[in-house]
């Protein structure tokens, strides 16, 4: 623990020291236009090279994006598979068209890249026109005699044979 | 504040803030040419819209922009070794200057004190080269530090007891080598 006169005296030796490096440095330091001067050209100039850079660097990364995007998008969609029965054949398949009438037809064939896409969504289902392929099953003889309201002293005609 | 007026100020300080530059890194004479010079640049591009806001000092307040372009610098200085920014220590306006005429033991005494105060904690040298050599007063280093005065104040004092103990060590050395010669 110093005593303080040693502390004041250790202070001003630093002190002292001090002011000699600030009288050093104020003679080597460069006048202020000249300062001025200097700068501008040499900022510039390394700024505009970094920015190229990390241009480059964003275009390459912007141009990859892009084509691994296109590539997802030209993949098919899944093609229509038959539904398998117990016994394994097939019982009735899927098809989504234009209005036509279910039971049957053949999965259409798939073309390549962005014709697929096209057909792919040419064969998107509109639900208006979607069919059940157990359509059939739902019809009965009776159907005429659900779907009327019957009046006194007419008499509606069952078929006793299924049509 | 007007262009002219700023100008003026930067004029005024231009020594000092050189020295100031010159300690934010680590001595080297065309690095801190270089931070003051974007210093003064960041400046003068702001000047309608400078952040300079009368809260502390005019001086304060560009010692802690220099402090801070010296900061940017050295994180430059690592790009630039990695080769993605061009050399500039060429374009510097005056890299190795000498003063006119010294003495060789006043400019080794002088060399020996910077070698001292690089071994100090960047603060710390910080610090005490705002209180001793810019002669600004704690609050006034605290500002330019962007530090509390309570750090400030730790930093002091701690530097100034590592300086201390190294100065005491020197002149221990010295008296020896004086009693044997």
């Amino acid at each position: 623990m110093l005593r303080p006169d040693e502390h004041e005296r250790s202070e001003a030796d630093i002190r002292s020291l001090y002011q000699t490096l600030r009288q050093a440095d104020a003679e080597r330091a460069p006048s202020f236009a000249q300062s001025l001067r200097a700068l501008p050209h040499r900022n510039r100039l390394g700024y505009l090279r970094a920015v190229t850079v990390a241009a480059v660097a964003a275009v390459i990364l912007v141009v990859a994006g892009v084509n691994a995007l296109r590539q997802r998008g030209g993949e098919s969609p899944v093609p229509a598979r038959p539904l398998v029965t117990a016994g394994g054949s097939p019982a009735a398949t899927l098809v989504f068209g234009t209005g036509e009438s279910s039971g049957g037809g053949t999965p259409h064939a798939q073309p390549a890249g962005r014709r697929r896409s096209k057909a792919a969504a040419k064969a998107v289902p509109s639900i208006s026109t979607w069919k059940s392929p157990t359509e059939a099953l739902l019809k009965s003889p009776a159907d005429g005699l659900m779907t009327s309201v019957p009046s006194i002293g007419y008499t509606v005609s069952v078929p006793t044979t299924t049509q | 504040m007007h262009p002219d007026e700023l100008r003026a100020q930067l004029e005024a300080l231009h020594r000092e803030s050189f020295g100031w530059a010159l300690a934010c890194s680590d001595g080297d004479a065309a690095r801190a040419e270089s931070v003051l010079q974007r210093s003064y640049l960041k400046v003068l591009e702001s000047a309608g819209t400078s952040s300079f806001q009368a809260r502390s000092s005019f001086k304060t307040w560009f010692f802690g922009v220099v402090r801070n372009t010296a900061a940017e610098e050295r994180r430059r200085w690592i790009w630039r070794k990695l080769r993605l920014l061009p050399q500039e220590s060429a374009d510097a306006v005056a890299s190795e200057r000498k003063p006119a005429e010294q003495s060789l033991a006043e400019s080794e005494l002088r060399e020996h004190f910077r070698r001292m105060l690089g071994e100090l904690p960047r603060r710390q040298r910080e610090v005490l080269h705002l209180v001793f050599y810019q002669e600004l007063t704690l609050e006034e280093a605290a500002v330019a530090m962007a530090v509390g005065i309570g750090s400030a104040r730790t930093h002091y004092e701690r530097g100034k007891k590592k300086l201390r103990a190294m100065l005491e060590k020197e002149q221990v050395v010295a008296e020896t080598r004086r009693a044997r010669a």
